[in-house]
């Protein structure tokens, strides 16, 4: 969707210094981290929230200005309340009585659990037998699709022409569409500074971007 | 003064604007609360898994892991060519794997070309070598201007660049996640490979600057 988090090329904001503290400041800073993560490894059955996209809908007026762990906490509370697990009166009155969910024997996660889990091979990797649309060296256009749903695909690469940097095969897409669009190859592309910038740019600017299958045509079709 | 909870996205499946009217911004740490209170209650969460999470990524992950890295590729020209050709499986053989960073990809910064990561859509960035990100990394204006005008980001953050220089910027919109390899500085030919992991800054595996020669 294209909305405020797709900040690439967006001018009149303020570039910070570059802080060197504690990153978890404030308690319930760590304590929303800890639990964002303790639930990863084991979904909870009927949980139904992705983080990325639902931290993707917040108003623009308020992603611009709240703390950036109270985006993870605002995308936790919304996914649980729409997977039906926490109701908004529990939230507002945590000490009074509360429904149970029917989650059957969860288990939730336990600190090895976790443990195992950060450490472990997370590659969005998949072996898939597909043949990828593209080669390193091709040239692809991004297309000019405005998803209403998630998307990775920036809007300042859109319609935008550019070469294959890098394959890495088959990984996970993300992108929330409509049509089965299969397995989908995954590869860096690399635009010049000119093509996507114009004049502004630096001629001596290279931008890379991770693009789908699904998110590249030929560049000469 | 009592804090009124009001929970984002009230209407469930409707995290919109409905939510926003309502929402409090102060009322983060509240709101926390009564959510970890909540899932423990209904045994959704364990607390001490809560805690294992947090001291993982508050002592045990962090840039000490990304520096030895980067000092051993500096000192061993063999390892440097295998992360530069293929660091996932670098990674794989090292156990440096973890969520956030498995499908690792290193970048070299030379006299003539220089790297700059950012996520220009979140706030990506590769966990088992750098730990959790830092503010200026997540900054809104930083992922706004650091693809149309990186030097000029780097400008602000105290490093200028030639014009014969290439800036390469890497915008992480997959689970592909980066991690540069600054220069090495001047002056640390004797240096032991744990010496040199101690020159070697958070902000510089990010690109956003060079090292100093040390004192």
């Amino acid at each position: 969707m294209n909305t405020i988090h797709d900040l690439g090329g967006m001018d009149g904001l303020t570039i910070p210094e570059r802080d060197q503290g504690r990153i978890l400041k404030e308690d319930w800073e760590r304590q929303i981290w800890g639990l964002v993560l303790a639930v990863w490894p084991k979904p909870i059955l009927g949980y139904a929230g992705s983080t990325r996209a639902d931290i993707e809908r917040i108003p623009p007026e308020l992603y611009l200005t709240m703390p950036y762990y109270a985006k993870w906490l605002w995308a936790e509370e919304v996914a649980l309340l729409r997977s039906g697990l926490v109701t908004k009166d529990e939230l507002e009155k945590p000490d009074e009585s509360m429904t149970r969910p029917d989650t059957g024997n969860f288990v939730p996660a336990s600190p090895a659990d976790v443990t195992a889990f950060l450490t472990g091979d997370n590659s969005s990797e998949i072996l898939a037998e597909v043949l990828p649309s593209f080669a390193v060296g091709d040239e692809a256009t991004v297309r000019n699709e405005h998803p209403a749903g998630h998307t990775r695909m920036p809007r300042y690469l859109r319609g935008h022409h550019g070469e294959i940097h890098k394959h890495h095969g088959v990984h996970i897409f993300h992108d929330d569409v409509d049509e089965d669009v299969g397995q989908q190859h995954l590869y860096t592309v690399l635009f010049t500074g000119p093509e996507l910038w114009g004049s502004r740019a630096h001629p001596n600017d290279r931008i890379y971007a991770e693009l789908w299958d699904y998110h590249l045509q030929d560049a000469n079709a | 003064m009592a804090a009124t909870t009001v929970v984002a996205g009230v209407a469930a499946g409707t995290a919109g604007a409905q939510g926003a009217e309502e929402y409090v911004q102060s009322d983060y740490a509240v709101r926390t609360k009564a959510l970890v209170s909540v899932l423990t209650r209904k045994n959704l969460v364990n607390p001490a898994t809560m805690d294992a999470v947090v001291d993982f990524y508050e002592n045990k992950v962090g840039p000490h892991i990304g520096a030895r890295v980067v000092a051993r590729s500096w000192v061993d020209p063999d390892y440097r060519q295998r992360l530069l050709a293929d660091a996932r499986a670098v990674a794989r053989e090292d156990n440096l794997t973890g969520v956030q960073g498995t499908d690792l990809v290193v970048l070299e910064n030379t006299p003539e070309v220089h790297n700059l990561v950012v996520c220009t859509l979140c706030s990506c960035y590769p966990w088992p070598l750098l730990g959790l990100p830092p503010s200026w990394y997540k900054d809104t204006a930083y992922r706004a201007q650091a693809v149309i005008d990186p030097r000029g980001v780097l400008q602000k953050f105290g490093l200028e660049l030639d014009d014969d220089v290439e800036v390469r910027v890497w915008d992480s919109t997959a689970e592909v996640r980066y991690l540069v390899i600054p220069e090495r500085p001047a002056g640390t030919e004797g240096m032991t490979e744990a010496q040199l992991a101690d020159l070697v800054t958070r902000d510089s595996m990010i690109g956003a600057e060079k090292l100093a020669s040390p004192a």
